[in-house]
């Protein structure tokens, strides 16, 4: 509608576009102006504030390179930009109805500001300031309460205590050797049958048994007398695994895990022979937040404490947005043994948690210590994760 | 408000309140949400180093009305009691005979423990030490023991099971059952609806008590009445599963095992009339403020919340390190003008605080209405007294006027009103 309004009177456009390019000559990075005469009258220095605002939103249309740049000096002033209302910018080339004109003029814009920012980049360097690595999710990610940064420091006295007490905590005084019961949905489809048994080579002493139609709550007590200290079942749909549940014995807790982009060793082109039956290493990476550091604690109570070295496998962990990624690896140092080479093994596969669960399995009136399932919505971000 | 895991208090949230927390690794914690330079700060007021895998805190309760006495139940056989009198603290412990303790009472110089194995025991506060406690054996499972805040003497309690359905005893009478709960009629295939009363709540006096379960209904009792439930909420097709319950007035406010918390209207139990929001885990313990517009919550999310009952709004979100599993909140001592008035309010009965409340709202009306009457003048008077009666007609054709206009402008109040 704006446009429209516009259109019809060129001329006072035409003013405003000339006013620019004489802003331009002075400083070229405010070439962007506000819509209006009101914007046009104003002094520079009042306007430069608000100015650099327009900027911003326009960076992701048409000066996409040198975000860098953008980004630093819109750090500096965003705190000043939440405060103000936003207004819709028009570049006043837009309205110039002579296209090659336009083109002109924007191309000399576009030469100005890359022209700045090569200036900008080489003083840079001359200072010998490291380049902006720029913004990645996990840079943006918003602060969490329960992170757990250092154990040992003093006010994390109660949950030092709390690791102590907690149900894993046996496991890492090393009383027992862990022992895996993996099953599956009933009448599991062979793939998923194979992910099974390529978990078990995984997992050191663990024992696949077909559920035969049997009740969670009683696989867990008939484990529990056969002194199993954790049950694996997975769950299939669409003859694809797309389920894990994790369950400690003999108090919990459950955990129920969204399994997805399960490659068998297949999948991979590996053979299962190269898996050695060594105990392997366990890598658990980034798990910060408290229910991340129950959630890690949780899955390495499945291996034994003991890797044994001489085998040279390795089974990562990697927690990344809340998808923990596994990967099984073999790795063998180099001679000079500064560098490593890995081969991956299989199988690979993603989880990503649904729930935590006290207790053992009881979905009804268990009580849960972490669901998000009927308000996702409200409490997911894309800035924020849970692990 | 936008979801957050950030320690929150709303500027809105001015009312002086202070926390007692109890959590799954057996820590309890003082908060004072009301502080101005720490409102999340938080203090022990047990030891840690002394906890084991037995000590989480499994109930908590004021042993008097003026709750300046907190008594504490572990997973194990002991009891302690903090009491918090004129600024000074001290602790005593008492041991029972069993484990776990859900729910403490104390009724003049005797503390009384619901035991998870199905017993109330009592214990003379003031006797030897090796005092054995008297037992009264209610079934063989308690799930919660409550007692009753405006008649001390009564407690009830709810388990698993038919047999351990919600029953009330009186502690002055030697223990005695004085109702004890029928299950619904069976459903339409002839079969028993199952029981589980996960907690219990008196609804303002002895007489009517409020339960949930964790096989998802909230029913609501009148001792005299009958020993059906009066009224129902049943929530099959949901799958809640209630947890704990507190109740006052018209509203009883129940949290899921998955972390919803709603409040019910007892006038109309079929859906719910609040939902409160921002958990991310199972509720654990839900305490309601001397005022009642206050709903403090402890969560397995290791989070304490304080919601406005009312308005649903969330005024204050603080991480507490540990699974919260128990929560009490209490007006902040040092300042007497606010405390001192909840607390009369908690002596009276909340049904005349309703009405209270109501006479409130009225009176700001009924004032202007009596202002009226006040200016007008008398009519009799003047006619009584002897003087001209040119001037006394006048005064009543000016009287005369003003009732005019008065009455008018009492239609246009009422119009209004």
């Amino acid at each position: 509608m704006i446009k429209i309004k516009r259109k019809p009177a060129p001329p006072p456009v035409e003013q405003d576009s000339d006013s620019d390019s004489s802003i331009e000559a002075e400083e070229p990075q405010d070439v962007d102006i506000q819509e209006g005469p009101v914007t046009d009258s104003s002094d520079e220095e009042a306007a430069s504030s608000s100015k650099k605002q327009p900027k911003k939103e326009e960076s992701g249309e048409d000066v996409d390179e040198d975000e860098d740049e953008d980004d630093e000096e819109d750090d500096d002033e965003d705190d000043d930009d939440d405060k103000k209302t936003r207004i819709p910018v028009l570049n006043p080339l837009s309205l110039m109805r002579n296209k090659e004109q336009r083109l002109a003029l924007y191309k000399k814009m576009k030469k100005e500001k890359h022209k700045k920012k090569m200036q900008e980049r080489r003083a840079r360097r001359k200072a010998g300031v490291p380049a902006n690595p720029g913004h990645t999710i996990e840079s943006l990610r918003e602060k969490d309460q329960t992170e757990v940064a250092n154990l040992n420091d003093s006010d994390n006295e109660e949950l030092q205590k709390e690791l102590e007490l907690d149900d894993f905590s046996s496991y890492f005084e090393r009383s027992y050797e862990p022992k895996v019961l993996i099953t599956f949905a009933d009448n599991p489809v062979t793939k998923t049958r194979k992910f099974g048994l390529e978990l078990s080579r995984i997992f050191p002493n663990a024992l696949v048994k077909i559920r035969n139609k049997s009740s969670v709550k009683k696989i867990c007590k008939s484990a529990e007398r056969e002194e199993f200290t954790d049950v694996v079942i997975i769950n299939e749909d669409r003859r694809k695994p797309n389920g894990l549940l994790v369950i400690h014995l003999p108090n919990g807790p459950t955990a129920h895990f969204k399994l997805s982009n399960v490659k068998l060793t297949s999948d991979i082109k590996r053979d299962h022979k190269e898996i050695t039956k060594h105990r392997p290493e366990v890598i658990l990476t980034n798990f910060t937040t408290r229910l991340g550091l129950t959630v890690g604690r949780m899955l390495g109570a499945l291996f034994h404490h003991d890797p044994e070295f001489r085998g040279r496998r390795a089974v990562t962990f990697h927690n990344q947005r809340d998808y923990i990624f596994f990967r099984h690896h073999r790795y063998e140092f180099s001679k000079e043994g500064k560098r490593v080479k890995l081969r991956e093994l299989g199988p690979r596969f993603t989880l990503k948690l649904r729930s935590l669960q006290e207790g053992t399995f009881d979905s009804k009136t268990g009580d849960y210590a972490w669901i998000i399932s009927n308000k996702r919505h409200a409490m997911e971000s894309r800035r924020r994760f849970f692990l | 408000m936008k979801w957050t895991t950030a320690n929150l208090k709303h500027a809105n949230y001015t009312a002086k309140h202070e926390l007692y927390v109890g959590t799954h690794t057996g820590s309890f914690k003082h908060l004072v949400p009301a502080s101005e330079k720490s409102p999340h700060g938080q203090s022990n007021l047990s030891d840690l180093v002394g906890l084991d895998k037995d000590s989480r805190v499994t109930s908590l309760a004021f042993g008097n009305e003026a709750q300046t006495e907190i008594l504490l139940g572990r997973a194990k056989n002991t009891v302690e009691l903090h009491s918090f009198a004129e600024g000074k603290s001290s602790r005593k412990s008492v041991s029972f005979t069993a484990a776990p303790i859900v729910g403490l009472a104390r009724y003049n110089d005797k503390l009384i423990a619901g035991i998870g194995n199905g017993q109330i025991q009592s214990l003379e506060l003031e006797a030897d030490e090796e005092a054995e406690p008297v037992v009264i054996t209610t079934g063989n499972q308690i799930d919660h023991l409550r007692q009753c805040a405006q008649v001390r003497n009564i407690v009830a309690t709810g388990g698993k099971e038919r047999q351990n359905n919600l029953k009330v005893y009186d502690l002055s009478n030697d223990g005695k059952q004085i109702f004890s709960s029928k299950n619904l009629p069976n459903d339409y295939l002839q079969l028993e609806v199952p029981v589980w009363d996960s907690d219990i709540g008196f609804v303002d006096g002895p007489s009517v008590l409020a339960t949930c379960s964790r096989t998802g209904y909230v029913r609501l009792y009148d001792t005299r009445k009958q020993r059906r439930p009066v009224a129902c909420f049943a929530s099959e097709e949901h799958g809640m599963s209630f947890t704990t319950l507190v109740a006052r007035g018209n509203f009883i406010y129940t949290g899921t095992t998955m972390g919803a918390l709603k409040a019910f209207d007892t006038r109309r139990m079929k859906t719910h009339v609040h939902t409160y929001k921002g958990f991310t885990g199972g509720i654990s313990d839900l305490h309601l403020d001397a005022t009642g517009r206050y709903l403090s919550s402890a969560s397995l999310d290791r989070y304490v919340r304080i919601h406005d009952a009312e308005s649903t709004v969330l005024l204050y979100q603080c991480y507490v390190k540990s699974k919260a599993t128990k929560i009490l909140i209490r007006q902040l001592e040092n300042e007497p003008q606010d405390s001192e008035q909840p607390e009369e309010d908690a002596d009276l009965e909340v049904d005349n605080n309703v009405m209270e409340n109501k006479s409130l709202k009225a009176t700001p009306v009924d004032n202007e209405y009596e202002d009226l009457f006040d200016q007008m003048p008398t009519v009799g008077d003047s006619d009584n007294e002897s003087e001209g009666e040119g001037e006394t007609t006048t005064k009543q054709s000016k009287t005369k006027l003003k009732r005019k206009s008065l009455n008018q402008s009492l239609k246009i109040k009422k119009k209004k009103l």
